[in-house]
Parts: C-alpha cells; sequence; structure tokens
C-alpha cells in the first residue's frame, strides 16, 4: 500500500529525516514511536505532501507520488489527521464533513459516508450544527478523524490523535482506530502512547533524530529491552 | 420572498432612467453600482479567501487602460471592449498572483499595496499609455443624458455579473473550500483542498471583474491618467466597503458600498469634502472595532434573534 524509501527531509540547512524507509502492507495498522523532535511530524507531512523532500521516493497504492501537490494525494487515498487537529472553529461539524469530501472521488459517497461517520462516533450526529470551536478536545479529535474518513482514505495517517485528551477519551479514539482497521482501513499512527501504539500496530518503527533504529512486529517490541529501557519506564510512571 | 424583493430592485432600476430622472440621481447610482462591482468583486479573495489586497486598483486601472488603448488605436468602443480589459486585468493577477499568493496576512496586504503602486508607476512612464500626460478618448456624440443613460446601464450590468459571480463562488463549491482557506490554509490542504488552484481562481475572477468596471469607467471619464485609475484610495476603498457589509457573506459588500457611496456623497453635499472624510473615516473605524464582521451578519443576528424564545436555543450550545 505504502513504501517509503530513503526518504530525506530538511527545514532550510537543517536536516531532520536521514534515510527513512518503511513499508504499510493493505490493511495493516502500522505505528511509528519516537521521542520528540525525531521527526514523525515531518515524516507525515512529507507523505502528505505538505512539506517537500530533498531526495527518496515515497510510493503508494501503486504510483509513485514523491512531490505530488497535498490535494492528488488525498484524492489518492492517502489522508492525513494533521498534529493539532486544525479544525475550522468558525464552521459547523457538518461542514466539516462536507469539506472532508472535498475531492472528486469522495464527493460522490458523501451521504453514505456521513452515515457510517456517525454510526461510529454518535456524537458528532447531536453535535452535527454546532461549530468546532465549541466541542470538547475528544471530539474535536472525532472531528479531525471523521473529517479525514469523509475523503474515502485507502490509508488514514494520523499525527498524535490523543495528545491532551483525557485518558478515557484517548481511549475511545484508540478503540475507534482499531474499529476501522478491522473493517479493512490500513492505518499509519504516530503516537507518544507507546504501549497502545504498539498493542495494536501489525508492524512498528521506531524513529530516532531522523533515522529508523528498529522495526517489527507492535507487541513484540514491546518486549523489546531498548524500548522498554527509552520509552516504557517513563511512559509507565506518566 | 427575498426574490421577489430582487425582481422588484430590478424592474425599479431598469426603468429609472426613464422617469424624468435627471443626469445626477443617474450619475450617483451608476457609481453607486460601480463601488457595488470593486467591493463584491474585492471580496471573492479579501473576504472569501481572506487574503486582504490593497492592489486592487492595478486591476482596475488595467481595465480602464486596455479599453482605453484598443479606443484610441482601434476606434472600438469600450462598451464592446471592456471584457478585454477583464481579461488584461485577470491575465495579469494570474502572473502576479502566483508569488503574492505564497505569503499570507499583513506580507500580502503590503506587497499587493506595493504591486498596485508599481504598477501605477510603470503605466506613468510608458510613453505609449499617455504616460504622465494620460490619455484622451472620445466620446460618443450622444446627448448627456443620453451618455449618462448609457452608462448607467453598462455599469448596472458589470455589477450585476459582479454580484452574480460572487453569489455563485460564495454559494458553491469553491466558496466552502475558500472558506476553509480563510479559517485555517495548513488544515485546507491536509484535507485535500487544492488551496493553490482555488486562491489563483479566486484572485483571477476578482481581477476581472474588477478590470470590468474600470473599463466602463475609464469610458465615462474620457480621459485616464494613473493618478486617479492607479489610486491607492481606490484599493482601500475596496477593503473598507467589504469589511463594513460583512466580509463572509456575497451581500455584504453591496450593503457596504451602497452605504460607502450614500454616506459619502451626502457628506460631500453638506458638509464639504475635507470634513466628510474625517467624518466617515471615524465612522468606519468605529464600525470595525465595534462590529469586526460587518454590518449585515449583525443586521441578520438581530433578526433571527428577535422572534425566538429562549427556549428555543439547544441546550449543546450552552456548553463552554
Amino acid at each position: 500500500m505504502l513504501r517509503v524509501e530513503g526518504l530525506y527531509a530538511a527545514y532550510g540547512e537543517l536536516e531532520v529525516l536521514h534515510g527513512v524507509s518503511l513499508t504499510v502492507e493493505a490493511g495493516q495498522f502500522v505505528s511509528v514511536i519516537g521521542p520528540n523532535g525525531a521527526g514523525k511530524t515531518t515524516l507525515l507531512r512529507v507523505l502528505s505532501g505538505l512539506h517537500p523532500t530533498t531526495r527518496g521516493a515515497v510510493v503508494f497504492d501503486g504510483e509513485p507520488i514523491t512531490g505530488f501537490p497535498p490535494d492528488l494525494i488525498c484524492e489518492r487515498g492517502f489522508v492525513h489527521v494533521p498534529e493539532g487537529r486544525l479544525l475550522f472553529p468558525g464552521m459547523s461539524v457538518r461542514e466539516h464533513l462536507e469539506l472532508g469530501a472535498y475531492n472528486r472521488r469522495a464527493r460522490t459517497h458523501l451521504r453514505e459516508q456521513m452515515e457510517h461517520i456517525f454510526a461510529l462516533f454518535p456524537i458528532l450526529r447531536q453535535r452535527h450544527a454546532q461549530l468546532a470551536g465549541t466541542l470538547s478536545g475528544g471530539e474535536q479529535q472525532m472531528l479531525a478523524i471523521a473529517r479525514a474518513l469523509m475523503a474515502k482514505p485507502l490509508l488514514l495517517a494520523l499525527d498524535e490523535p490523543s495528545l491532551g485528551l483525557a485518558p478515557r477519551m484517548a481511549a475511545e479514539i484508540f478503540a475507534a482506530l482499531r474499529q476501522l482497521n478491522h473493517e479493512g482501513l490500513t492505518i499509519l499512527l504516530i503516537s507518544q502512547e507507546v504501549t497502545q501504539a504498539l498493542l495494536m500496530a501489525h508492524r512498528a518503527y521506531v524513529l530516532e533524530t531522523g533515522r529508523v533504529i528498529l522495526d517489527g512486529p507492535g507487541p513484540a517490541l514491546l518486549h523489546n529491552a531498548q524500548i522498554v529501557a527509552s520509552y516504557l519506564g517513563i511512559a509507565a510512571t506518566s | 420572498m427575498s426574490r421577489a424583493v430582487a425582481a422588484g430592485l430590478a424592474v425599479v432600476l431598469l426603468i429609472f432612467p426613464w422617469v424624468g430622472t435627471g443626469e445626477y440621481p443617474l450619475a450617483l447610482l451608476y457609481s453607486t453600482f460601480m463601488y457595488v462591482a470593486l467591493a463584491v468583486a474585492w471580496n471573492v479573495i479579501g473576504g472569501f479567501a481572506g487574503y486582504l489586497s490593497f492592489g486592487h486598483a492595478a486591476f482596475f486601472g488595467l481595465g480602464g487602460y486596455t479599453t482605453g488603448f484598443f479606443l484610441v488605436r482601434a476606434g472600438l468602443s469600450p462598451f464592446l471592449t471592456a471584457p478585454l480589459g477583464a481579461a488584461v486585468a485577470a491575465a495579469f493577477a494570474a502572473l502576479a498572483g502566483y508569488p503574492c499568493l505564497r505569503l499570507r496576512g499583513p506580507y500580502f496586504a503590503v506587497v499587493t499595496m506595493i504591486l498596485g503602486l508599481a504598477v501605477r508607476a510603470v503605466v506613468l512612464n510608458l510613453p505609449w499609455t499617455g504616460a504622465a500626460e494620460g490619455l484622451w478618448m472620445t466620446l460618443p456624440p450622444w446627448e448627456p443624458i443620453v451618455a449618462r443613460r448609457a452608462f448607467y446601464y453598462a455599469m448596472l450590468a458589470v455589477a450585476l455579473v459582479t454580484v452574480l459571480a460572487g453569489r455563485a463562488v460564495r454559494l458553491g463549491k469553491i466558496g466552502v473550500g475558500l472558506e476553509a482557506i480563510r479559517e485555517d490554509e495548513e488544515a485546507a490542504q491536509s484535507i485535500g483542498v487544492p488551496v493553490v488552484r482555488l486562491k489563483m481562481s479566486a484572485l483571477i475572477l476578482s481581477a476581472g471583474l474588477t478590470g470590468l468596471a474600470g473599463g466602463i469607467y475609464a469610458y465615462d471619464r474620457s480621459y485616464i491618467h494613473p493618478d486617479f485609475m492607479f489610486d491607492l484610495h481606490l484599493s482601500v476603498l475596496a477593503v473598507l466597503m467589504a469589511l463594513l457589509g460583512g466580509r463572509q457573506s456575497w451581500a455584504g459588500p453591496i450593503l457596504g458600498a451602497v452605504v460607502v457611496r450614500l454616506v459619502d456623497e451626502a457628506l460631500t453635499v453638506r458638509v464639504g469634502t475635507e470634513a466628510a472624510r474625517i467624518i466617515f473615516g471615524l465612522g468606519l473605524a468605529l464600525v470595525i472595532v465595534l462590529l469586526p464582521d460587518g454590518v449585515l451578519p449583525y443586521l441578520e443576528r438581530l433578526r433571527w434573534r428577535a422572534p425566538r424564545p429562549p427556549a428555543a436555543v439547544p441546550a449543546a450550545q450552552a456548553r463552554p
């Protein structure tokens, strides 16, 4: 579904990705974990065309998409839920969902996709006329995911969807992602909730200072001594 | 209801020049139509997309100079060549817009303002545009009242085309995309809104409509000079009218333009130009401070609030 080969990216002179390679098979749940500043967000921004790549190749659904503008990448089915949700505070929930289906491919399935999303997040149906700025943090995250789902993704990429949420809300978000994956949606998750991210992952990648230093089946990494030492010691106490 | 009002207004405006109306009311309405066209056209990029251009005089002047040029060199009537002026203004927007639209907020505002001044400086120094002497056009040999009627209808048509275009953009899919860009361009981009294409389309359409108005205006003045065809005041006025009426809707700038034009005229006639400018500026500043979304949304809120009992407000809206 997604093959990334030797990806480099920089902010001005400062290179933050030094040849990242990873593979996501269709139907898989893949997590990318790593400390702050490892380049996780940059990686997603490069993949979805929001940030330019200096070298390397991205192949999505059998075709190279390196250097494509974000709207084309989105239309092909790689849909990105950005960090910090990035909602439109002055627009209603329904307007967000309609906007999510901006591309032509998604537009034709607008009604049924909206029903599907309301089934997944019933709270959004209740709040459909409400302005996004008035939603709670968890509801906003649901809306950000719902808006992305409206684009009919083949692969849904999420950047820290549980950031700043109450634990119960975070659990709800992860449950929804698991359900989407069971329904066949390919998921690429970036998260600092290491335990959750690894437990759910068919495959996980550990990114440190712009390089993949470790990868393998998620639950297996959970028992990796290096991971336990670097991440879980902290994660367990927080 | 609103359809009936629009139809009634259209009939009144169409027969207005034939009910014994003198030249002054026709000239006043003519300039009001022009302000409406300028404000609504500006709003397509400035309001819907939130890119505050302070350089729309460049498009206005290009439209005017293009039609003037064709009249002087080829003898073609600007009533016919005004669309060509629109095309030149739009083409210029397509060229200049791409680099400009990479900037946001105040940077975009400043760069467009400089662009407007730069185009003025260029035209002022090109020999084939008449340079600092300006360009003289010959008007058709009409009675003054006939000419006023002709320009009245021409500018009414421009305003109508502009309003219909602005409305279609706002209510269509492009309008939703532009609204997303205005609210958060990064977010719009990440969900697949083709932001570059939409911003460019909005600017090109806005410039073209502005150039169209410039073409008719240039012919009416019959003498054009960079000082008033590329006047910074015009750029600022377009911004103010849209801000005053309300930038989010397609109808807001119409209201803003009519109010600005009529108040400006009344003050100029009653208290003189200098004092009028001061009073006018203060009034605008007050409105912008007190009603940052413009007058129209405020009026709409009043209308909605009045007949509704408080119980009808959904409980969900009370959430913090």
